[in-house]
């Protein structure tokens, strides 16, 4: 009888290791073993972006995001004409509208040379993969190819980010079980690249897709940066523990990680239309600028001023057997590497502590360097703030 | 008496407006940055400038020796009239156009050029009505 019951319960206990190992399997689905995508942006229709389509078509990717700004001339025949040409006319090819492109964006415009939304959803039909919603005309949408979840929101994101496009994406990512997702739109905030772009796109989608554990794909200014991971994307707050502070600056910007909670953004807008120069956070040279607006969240710039030339960025994910890796590398179209970096993706996400008011007294100011009672959150520091004798304060800590 | 103490006065707020107008036109917003209103800043390359647009402002920019220019102009001209009056005036000082995107453009049009090792980027688009045009001479 006892015997009985110990055969039971071993039945019972391998039931649910397996229903769990099952659920853990269900819960991470993978992109394809070495799945290469190229992500650029403002390109033009010139030699340059032929230049970049056959710098993709060399180096093997099996699909490209571009952040928008196409061709400079409402000319979509001509411009997804020159992809046909190059990459072939069923490569994967998936597009965020740019501001340049968005008079002809919308199915049904009135340009002799078609609309771009058309293109891009007759195309997603040829290679079988399906849309969200099949209305491309409110610049949102989704698809998933390869195993990489992609989603893509349009240019009004001051006045639709909050409303519209951070819901959205929140609805396209919370239960989505891929392990690797991007989030893509073509306009920037201005402490996101280092040209003169101002705030266009609000904070709302970034912070959701730092939420969410999707890398941030933009374009916009024509330039090339990445950042390091980031905990708090509006306070440039940059992950101590992924990047130890040496010397004042984080380290380790070449391996970054993206779980829940923490990501990184780029700015991959050399694709072929008018390389610029770099006019924020200097200097031109690692580590670049730590002051304010810039905190030394950047990795990797590639401008003008570094001597750049037009091209693309690769990543790679699902990597030397391990589908939490990806590689990613910037190649010019001459061929030079400018950036190289590894991805890693973690589920486990990342908690940061609810607002807590503190109180200094008058005889204990608060200094950079200061320590107080209030709790403070694991693996934190303070961010560098003036010195406040008495009153209550608003402290911000970088996790 | 009085007439000496009203001079010194006048002599001191002269002074006064004089150094609040020097730092309003240059003034240092990055490390190794040093911009100017309304004007080119000092040292900046000789490159023409069309007589139909208005300076806003410039910088430069020095990091381990090397140097880096950039100016603003605004003018009532279209991007495309301002790029072709720069392609044409380049090449007649001797510049090589090495790229640009000037015909069928809509906006953001530009031209890079180079003479003697020295690199520029011109840019002009439309901003809000207002032809923009920037001249860059990168890092070198």
């Amino acid at each position: 009888m006892l015997k009985k019951y110990l055969y039971l319960l071993e039945f019972v206990f391998v039931f649910l290791f397996l229903s769990v190992r099952f659920t853990d399997a269900q819960v991470q689905v993978s992109t394809d073993p070495n799945f290469k995508v190229a992500f650029i942006g403002d390109t033009g229709l010139g030699n340059n972006f032929t230049s970049t389509l056959n710098n993709i078509k060399t180096e093997g990717a099996q699909a490209v995001m571009h952040q928008g700004d196409f061709d400079y001339q409402y000319n979509p025949a001509g411009w997804w004409g020159r992809i046909d040409q190059i990459l072939g006319s069923n490569f994967p090819y998936f597009v965020s509208v740019g501001n340049h492109d968005s008079a002809s964006w919308n199915e049904g415009c009135s340009d002799p040379d078609g609309c771009y939304a058309k293109f891009q959803k007759d195309r997603l039909a040829r290679i079988g993969v399906n849309i969200d919603n099949p209305d491309l005309n409110d610049q949102l949408y989704s698809v998933t190819y390869k195993g990489l979840r992609m989603v893509f929101v349009g240019l009004q994101g001051n006045q639709l980010g909050a409303s519209t496009y951070a819901p959205f994406i929140q609805n396209q990512l919370q239960s989505d079980n891929h392990i690797w997702k991007v989030c893509s739109w073509h306009k920037n905030q201005s402490t996101l690249q280092l040209g003169t772009k101002g705030d266009e796109m609000g904070w709302e989608v970034y912070e959701t897709c730092r939420q969410q554990g999707a890398i941030i794909a933009t374009a916009h200014e024509h330039t090339y940066e990445r950042t390091k991971t980031l905990t708090n994307i509006q306070a440039l707050a940059v992950d101590a523990s992924q990047h130890p502070v040496v010397n004042g600056v984080p380290s380790n910007p070449n391996s970054v990680l993206v779980a829940p909670g923490k990501t990184f953004v780029f700015v991959s807008g050399s694709g072929g239309q008018g390389l610029r120069n770099q006019d924020r956070c200097l200097p031109t040279t690692y580590p670049y600028g730590g002051g304010s607006g810039c905190n030394y969240i950047w990795a990797s710039v590639n401008t003008s001023d570094q001597g750049g030339d037009f091209g693309a960025l690769f990543i790679t994910f699902n990597v030397d057997g391990n589908p939490n890796k990806a590689r990613g590398y910037f190649k010019e179209n001459s061929g030079r590497i400018t950036d190289q970096f590894e991805i890693t993706k973690s589920s486990t996400p990342v908690t940061i502590g609810p607002t807590q008011p503190i109180t200094i007294p008058p005889t204990n100011p608060l200094s950079p360097t200061s320590t107080f009672n209030s709790p403070t959150p694991p693996f934190s520091t303070i961010i560098p703030t003036p010195t406040i004798v008495g009153g209550p304060v608003c402290v911000y800590f970088k996790n | 008496m009085t007439k000496k103490i009203i001079l010194f006065f006048v002599f001191i707020s002269l002074v006064v407006t004089a150094l609040i107008v020097t730092q309003r036109n240059k003034t240092r917003v990055e490390p190794g940055m040093t911009q100017a209103k309304g004007r080119l800043v000092d040292g900046f390359p000789t490159f023409p400038q069309s007589s139909a647009s208005t300076i806003e402002n410039s910088y430069k920019k020095e990091d381990q020796g090397n140097m880096g220019y950039q100016a603003y102009y605004s003018t009532e001209q279209t991007p495309h009239e301002v790029m072709i009056w720069y392609k044409q005036k380049l090449i007649s000082m001797g510049w090589t156009i090495t790229d640009e995107a000037i015909d069928k453009m809509v906006n953001d049009l530009y031209l890079s050029a180079e003479r003697n090792g020295e690199k520029v980027n011109v840019f002009s688009e439309t901003e809000e009505g207002k032809t923009e045009i920037t001249v860059e001479f990168p890092m070198q």
